[in-house]
């Protein structure tokens, strides 16, 4: 996350020429502010559950006929393609704020918030978290609010979330005032 | 989920007889393969994770642990990394780097190439004596282009500059024999032709509307393609160069 120090350094040009709406750091807008959850226990439960709709389809990592593909902050889908022309879902691992995914020796690894896990699937009756080493993603646990999907280049503000409230969990619309971050 | 067991062991048995494996070498028995825009990979005990600044190793062949080996500075704006045989082939905002793995709990770097467009995504993949990799304007990586850029990597020190092919908007790619498979998200997938190895000619595109193809992974006889909904199987195996709709995930 970016504090905007731009706006600092452009002052004298905002009060020079007025013209560069792009660059002020508005006292009132249409912004983010994060929600935040205290129950990191549940946030750090890795679990087994039933197939689940692909929404925000994330990286994919093949062997032999399975594929496992990330469901972008939730989990891994795991997908059998033996018959490619009618691939099956056969379940879902959570992990909450999964992004990357790789496997080997039917072990997955994952990052769950910014700690590295192995996961074993090789008992599906038995899945379960194996192995957990702490913070080796720290840039993939704090999230950011969306992007506008149409303009990739339009500044979104949000209230900079403070790691003291809980893990953020997802970010609600509103109006904030004097936001500090932005994307 | 209680047939999972069975489709791992054959997935790992038909791994051993068949080696399919095109675009991945180096991640030891499992056979497997990741996307071009992956920050971890697996190569032989060994998980290799980028973040924004350095290259950690973790040794994993307990398969429990992954334990903490050795971190390294590389630059910044660290983006993907890809194995190919001894080598980890990784990514920046500006730079492609390559590392050897002749000692896997330490890498160290044997060269690299910094791009002349500056400020770019950009997943690499590598083979013998080659490396492609894609730059990209648009998103939240900024820059002002999107190129698919070759590099003669014959002299490893110091990776060479051959083409420069400017397209519209790249994410991830991925090699099978003599095709080039390159993802142009809303744009679908660009096919190359890699005969001429240094000179890459586009021969087909696939396109779906409402669909943006963010990686590939060629895989055996199989195109899997990640989109932004879930994932498509292409048929790579009739005719490489012109993949063949098989399926699409849709629940």
């Amino acid at each position: 996350m970016r504090k905007n120090l731009t706006f600092f350094l452009l002052i004298p040009i905002l009060f020079s020429a007025c013209t560069s709406h792009e660059y002020t750091t508005p006292n009132s807008i249409e912004g983010y502010s994060p929600v935040y959850s205290q129950d990191v226990l549940t946030l750090k439960t890795i679990k087994a559950e039933l197939p689940r709709t692909t929404v925000n389809g994330g990286k994919i990592y093949t062997v032999g006929n399975l594929l496992f593909q990330v469901e972008l902050d939730s989990g891994i889908h795991i997908i059998n393609y033996a018959n490619p022309s009618s691939p099956q879902k056969l379940g879902f691992v959570k992990s909450f704020l999964c992004k990357e995914i790789t496997v080997k020796n039917g072990f997955i690894y994952t990052n769950n918030l910014s700690d590295l896990v192995v996961i074993d699937i090789n008992n599906s009756a038995d899945i379960r978290e194996v192995g957990r080493t702490p913070d080796v993603f720290p840039d993939l646990a704090s999230q950011y609010p969306p992007k506008n999907s149409i303009n990739q280049f339009e500044r979104v503000y949000f209230e900079c979330p403070d790691p003291k409230k809980g893990a953020v969990i997802a970010w609600k619309k509103q109006t904030i005032n004097n936001p500090k971050c932005w994307r | 989920m209680k047939t999972l067991y069975h489709l791992i062991a054959i997935a790992a048995l038909s791994a051993i007889i068949s080696c399919t494996k095109e675009s991945t070498s180096a991640d030891g028995g499992s056979a497997g393969a990741g996307g071009s825009t992956a920050r971890f990979t697996i190569a032989g005990n060994y998980l290799y994770v980028v973040d924004n600044l350095s290259l950690k190793a973790f040794d994993i062949s307990s398969n429990t642990a992954a334990v903490y080996k050795s971190k390294t500075e590389i630059g910044i704006n660290i983006e993907t990394i890809f194995p190919y045989q001894d080598k980890l082939f990784i990514g920046s905002s500006s730079t492609m780097y390559i590392y050897s793995l002749s000692d896997p709990s330490r890498p160290t770097q044997l060269g690299k190439a910094e791009y002349t467009i500056r400020m770019a995504c950009d997943p690499v993949v590598a083979r013998d004596s080659v490396a492609y990799a894609t730059l990209r304007s648009t998103g939240r990586c900024g820059g002002s282009q999107s190129a698919l850029v070759v590099y003669n990597i014959k002299n490893i020190s110091s990776p060479q500059l051959m083409r420069s092919l400017f397209m519209v908007e790249t994410y991830g790619l991925g090699i099978k024999n003599n095709s080039l498979y390159v993802c142009e998200g809303p744009g679908g997938i660009r096919v190359f032709n890699i005969t001429n190895t240094y000179d890459p000619i586009p021969v087909s595109n696939i396109r779906i509307n409402n669909t943006t193809f963010y990686d590939v992974i060629p895989y055996g006889n199989i195109l899997i393609a990640q989109v932004n909904d879930g994932f498509i199987l292409y048929d790579i195996g009739t005719n490489p160069m012109q993949p063949a709709f098989l399926s699409r995930i849709l629940n």
